[in-house]
């Protein structure tokens, strides 16, 4: 088990993690689980138990700390990744179905509201994709992947982004 | 007011409901009570006045009846027509909507299933979505064919064959 710290590079540094290091990895983990909103270029990886990691936590320099081991490296590569796109395309697909939904029902409930034979009902109260997904525990996909990433990293938030 | 009665239309027999006539209404009231969503001229129907017709010698191979008065008939054109097209809408959205709800969740369970770490994930349940989706196209199709059936006066003919 290696941990490292993680924090944000210098603007001018030269110092790049090299392709396929570890410390690229550590980089692309800590910008997923901080939501980090620039690049995984823009923070840098030190292993904890170096005299720099030292001094950037009593600089308080230091984002979070990330724990990998080659397997955690090696699902963070192969299965992170494809679950993760899972869950935005399922997103992607129930925004897609709110949104047909939203509108077809919304023409629906105009003309019942418009018409003199059929007023005094409201399709939409009886028909809520929100109340159906959200019963299948849907809504709770990205946090519980998130929760999972958490533990198998040891994640630990050292420091707040600034706003 | 007048009665009709709508049988269903053989694919061979050349005959069509002639357009914006009310034996057209009669039988596109009769399509929607019954909630197939078939295409135009799958029913068929004639006014019982019609010396043809023998209302109950024809009650017997009829699927139903359905009573227009002028009244419900501006009803169904200036209303109801367009009220039955939302209706679909809405059908055909909740179609769009659960096909790429569906194949996204497929997409989210094999991908955990493949993975070595997160298999203890839950898996999104299918069914739920089955059963969450088909109760929306019953109750999208329900109330307009309850009302249409009662302003109609529409009549469903069960015939059991031995």
């Amino acid at each position: 088990m290696s941990k490292y710290l993680v924090m944000s590079r210098k603007v001018d540094s030269p110092l790049t993690h090299a392709d396929g290091s570890t410390e690229e990895t550590v980089c692309e983990i800590a910008k997923n689980l901080l939501h980090y909103p620039g690049p995984s270029e823009y923070l840098m990886a030190i292993p904890a138990d170096t005299k720099i990691a030292t001094f950037a936590v009593l600089k308080e320099d230091a984002l979070c700390s990330i724990e990998v081991t080659q397997s955690t490296l090696e699902t963070w590569r192969k299965d992170v990744t494809n679950i993760q796109d899972a869950i935005n395309s399922f997103q992607s697909a129930r925004d897609h179905a709110e949104n047909v939904l939203d509108q077809a029902l919304g023409d629906l409930d105009e003309a019942y509201e418009n018409s003199t034979g059929f007023k005094g009902y409201t399709p939409s109260d009886d028909i809520s994709v929100y109340g159906a997904l959200e019963q299948m525990g849907s809504n709770d996909l990205e946090y519980t992947f998130q929760r999972a990433l958490h533990e198998m990293y040891k994640f630990q938030v050292l420091r707040r982004q600034r706003a | 007011m007048t009665k009709y009665l709508v049988f269903r239309n053989q694919p061979d027999s050349g005959q069509v409901n002639e357009p914006g006539s009310r034996e057209e209404m009669a039988s596109e009231i009769a399509n929607v009570v019954s909630q197939d969503r078939m295409p135009p001229n799958y029913y068929i129907s004639f006014p019982i006045e019609n010396p043809k017709v023998s209302f109950e010698s024809l009650k017997e191979l009829a699927k139903f009846s359905v009573e227009i008065t002028d009244e419900t008939a501006e009803l169904w054109v200036n209303e109801i027509q367009a009220m039955v097209q939302k209706a679909h809408m809405v059908d055909d959205a909740i179609g769009e909507a659960s096909g790429g709800i569906y194949q996204a969740m497929i997409a989210y369970n094999n991908a955990i299933d493949a993975s070595s770490n997160f298999k203890d994930l839950t898996s999104l349940s299918i069914k739920a979505l089955d059963r969450a989706f088909e109760y929306f196209e019953v109750e999208s199709a329900y109330e307009v064919s309850t009302k249409v059936e009662e302003i109609y006066s529409v009549e469903s003919f069960e015939h059991h064959h031995v």
